[in-house]
């Protein structure tokens, strides 16, 4: 087959010759051409690919850094923490437990009642009876401050009292507050001598 | 003793018998091609005391008419005998012209290559048909051997005799009427044919050799004759100088080139059969003047000259039959003896005593013939040693062992042009140029695809690392998200747990203990007030006392103030500053005490080892 084209083509005029090499070169270079763009186009493309994959990791991933993990935050100290929380807020309440609660009114004035009935009890006659530092809550979102309870302990309501007996009735109401149900503890007191064995007293007492 | 002398003898025989291949490979071999098919000597250089020689060493020949199948039978034969074949070779030929030209061509100042080829191409030309002759049907088959010289003779006067009757018989070849007349065979007549058409080159495309004269004079050999101005200056005053020049068909060179190749062997150069042994005649003759006549089967060759040049040559075609007087002399010049003492006919196959004689009366001069002693080696049947003579002429003027002005060669090849000439061919150039694109374009592609597997195995790679490190990356996320979540959590239970033991100590050490403090306090005020105090005011507070009163005396005063101190230590207060001064006034009840006094009593903060004491010993009490 070979040779029959080759005798053929040494049959052709020089013309027709140098036309056959012409069509055949320039066939040649465009299946070259287009083989070599397909071929670069697909390495092009792969390149293109990796560079992209490249600069994901360096963005996105960039440089991994182990994190730093203290000893001192673990599972085991968060529980022995929880643990002592509780004990802690445990104790807590057993010292809070005779406080009147920071919203109960109610119970503020049987506390008032007490503290009057006990001075008419030991004879002490009370000239002046005043309920200083309660905060009326008009919403549960004010209240919601006062979700730490622990701040009302800082700063409670007190009784301003100002009377006058004799020094024992004084000292029997100071020991029988104490015996109260709620807790009502003297903070602040002054003593003045008045006229026939009397005394003035100005009492603060902390609810 | 007796019987192990001839068994030694034997072994030393037999052993000198052996003929070892010899290990170098230098030597020259010789070659002679004609009619007669195509010989061979081989040449060593050996030394006398006097000078170097080409040596023969050993002959072979070969019938044979196909060039390569001849070299190589002779190849065979000369392996056989001597053991080893030299690769240069050079051939002498009959294919050969040879001619003495004048040239306006200085030996000091040759032209190019080209430029020689064109002028003896020009000057040469009558003398190339000299020759034709000895291609002549008839005288190859003789110098074959396959017919004698009676038979030629018969078979001319045949042919003559039926040109004279005309015809058809008139048209009768020389070779088909030897073969009628059953004097060889056609094979044989086809061989001759064969031969023929291979020793002549009809397209007459001549390559040449060319040799200068040699200055005769042997002090002046270096400079050719010329003069220091003409040294000096380079111009050669004198027009024209004899040149010794020989040609040979470009196609038979080419042919006899080849057959050497394919064979292994170097052919370097070609001499002309025409004057070769006038080269062997100046191994012999010291003489100033030297004449040769060569006598060839078909012609004569007349060759006249110095012991360093060849001066003349000339050839003549031979009459059919025996050669005569008169052939001779119409090569001969009448007027010899004036120049030359000896005129030496070559003649290897025929003494020609008589010739020899006449020639010697007619010239008046002395003739010698040129023969060669029998080697050392064995000849072929019928072989004269005076063949010899060409072939150790042309070896000892190859290898320079005689004078180069004896003999002119043919290079077997053209010298090669340098390489950069080689390489700006416009052929070469662009055959370069299209190997250069076609690499690119090769190296092109193949880069594509190294790049592209370099690229996809690169990706592949990435996308292993993104997916381990994005991995790894996310597990060291959550790992922290953790951690932080832990460590706000243990953060905020160590503030809840230390607002809960501040207030807890706040509750135990500050606000609880005065529900007893106060109390407790007022009671130790009161036990503490002896019969010389009165007190006026007391203003108690949770870290504070202040009193103030009226003692009758200070010892009073003291007295109080030493035994509250005492009272109120269960209460962890102590007395601190304490004022008593003379009073002007009375009380508010109207009673006058002498004075004044007022204490401050705060917190206690020690604990006194008495107390301690009296701790330990209540708890003991308690526990019991």
């Amino acid at each position: 087959m070979l040779a029959k084209l080759q005798q053929k083509y040494k049959l052709l005029p020089a013309k027709e010759k140098a036309q056959i090499i012409a069509l055949t070169v320039c066939i040649v270079l465009s299946a070259y051409g287009f083989t070599a763009a397909l071929m670069w186009q697909e390495m092009f493309e792969a390149e293109k690919m990796a560079n992209r994959k490249a600069n994901r990791i360096e963005t996105r991933i960039g440089k991994i850094v182990e994190p730093k993990l203290s000893s001192d935050v673990s599972e085991t100290r968060l529980k022995k923490l929880t643990d002592e929380l509780a004990k802690s807020t445990e104790a807590l309440d057993v010292l809070t437990k005779r406080f009147i609660p920071i919203d109960n009114a109610a119970r503020l004035q049987e506390l008032k009642l007490d503290v009057s009935q006990l001075s008419d009890d030991v004879n002490l006659k009370i000239n002046t009876f005043e309920v200083i530092g309660i905060e009326y809550k008009t919403d549960e979102e004010e209240l919601s401050e006062y979700t730490d309870t622990r701040r009302k302990y800082y700063q409670r309501p007190y009784f301003a009292i100002e009377g006058q007996g004799k020094f024992y009735a004084l000292l029997n109401f100071l020991q029988a507050l104490n015996q109260l149900d709620n807790i009502a503890i003297i903070q602040k007191i002054t003593i003045e001598r008045g006229e026939q064995g009397q005394l003035l007293v100005r009492m603060k007492i902390i609810v | 003793m007796s019987k192990t002398t001839p068994a030694l003898a034997k072994l030393k025989n037999s052993f000198s018998n052996i003929k070892l291949p010899e290990l170098s490979s230098g030597g020259l071999l010789v070659l002679q091609s004609g009619s007669f098919g195509l010989r061979a000597a081989i040449f060593k250089t050996d030394k006398d005391s006097a000078h170097s020689y080409a040596s023969i060493k050993a002959f072979a020949l070969s019938r044979q008419v196909d060039f390569t199948r001849a070299i190589a039978e002779i190849i065979q034969q000369l392996r056989k005998e001597y053991g080893s074949v030299p690769k240069r070779c050079v051939l002498i030929s009959p294919s050969l012209v040879s001619a003495i030209l004048s040239l306006p061509v200085s030996p000091i100042k040759p032209k190019a290559n080209g430029d020689m080829q064109e002028l003896i191409r020009w000057e040469i030309d009558g003398a190339q048909n000299d020759d034709a002759k000895q291609w002549l049907i008839g005288s190859m088959l003789v110098e074959r051997g396959y017919l004698t010289a009676d038979q030629r003779e018969e078979i001319i006067a045949e042919l003559h005799l039926r040109q004279d009757m005309g015809g058809d018989a008139a048209l009768t070849c020389f070779g088909d009427l030897a073969v009628e007349l059953k004097y060889l065979t056609k094979e044989q007549l086809q061989e001759c044919f064969a031969l023929q058409n291979k020793l002549v080159d009809v397209e007459q495309d001549y390559i040449f050799g060319y040799q200068a004269e040699l200055s005769e004079n042997a002090d002046d050999q270096q400079f050719s004759g010329l003069s220091d101005e003409v040294l000096a200056t380079g111009n050669d005053n004198q027009t024209n100088h004899n040149w010794l020049v020989s040609g040979l068909a470009r196609g038979i060179r080419k042919h006899w080139h080849g057959a050497f190749a394919l064979n292994g062997l170097k052919l370097e150069a070609f001499y002309p059969s025409n004057g070769a042994s006038f080269s062997a005649l100046g191994l012999r003759s010291e003489d100033n003047k030297q004449c040769l006549l060569e006598v060839h089967t078909s012609h004569l060759v007349f060759v006249q000259g110095s012991n360093k040049n060849v001066k003349h040559i000339s050839s003549k075609a031979r009459h059919d039959g025996n050669l005569t007087l008169d052939e001779v002399l119409a090569l001969c010049p009448e007027n010899l003896n004036q120049d030359y003492d000896y005129l030496y006919i070559y003649s290897p196959d025929d003494s020609l005593d008589e010739l020899s004689f006449a020639l010697s009366e007619h010239l008046n001069i002395e003739v010698r013939p040129l023969v060669q002693a029998e080697p050392s080696f064995s000849l072929p049947a019928n072989f004269s040693a005076s063949n010899l003579l060409p072939f150790i002429g042309v070896a000892n003027h190859f290898l320079n062992f005689s004078e180069k002005g004896r003999a002119c060669s043919v290079k077997a090849k053209d010298k090669e042009p340098p390489l950069w000439q080689k390489l700006t061919q416009p052929k070469v150039m662009i055959s370069m140029a299209a190997t250069v694109v076609f690499s690119i374009a090769i190296g092109f592609i193949v880069w594509m695809q190294m790049n592209l597997a370099t690229q996809e195995e690169r990706l592949v790679g990435l996308e292993k690392r993104w997916s381990e490190e994005n991995k790894v990356k996310q597990q060291y996320s959550k790992v922290q998200t953790e951690y932080a979540q832990l460590s706000k959590q243990i953060t905020e239970l160590e503030s809840e747990i230390k607002q809960n033991k501040k207030l807890s100590k706040y509750l135990k050490k500050e606000l609880l203990p005065a529900a007893t403090t106060v109390p407790g306090a007022l009671s130790a005020i009161a036990n503490s007030i002896n019969q010389g105090v009165i007190i006026e005011q007391v203003h108690l507070q949770t870290d504070a006392i202040t009193i103030d009163g009226r003692a009758l005396k200070t010892s009073n005063a003291s007295e109080f103030a030493q035994k509250l101190n005492e009272n109120l230590k269960p209460w962890r207060y102590q007395v601190g500053d304490t004022q008593s001064v003379a009073a002007n006034d009375a009380t508010s009840e109207k009673v006058f005490l002498n004075y004044k006094m007022r204490l401050e009593i705060g917190r206690r903060y020690f604990i006194d080892e008495d107390e301690v004491n009296d701790k330990t010993t209540t708890n003991k009490e308690k526990s019991e």
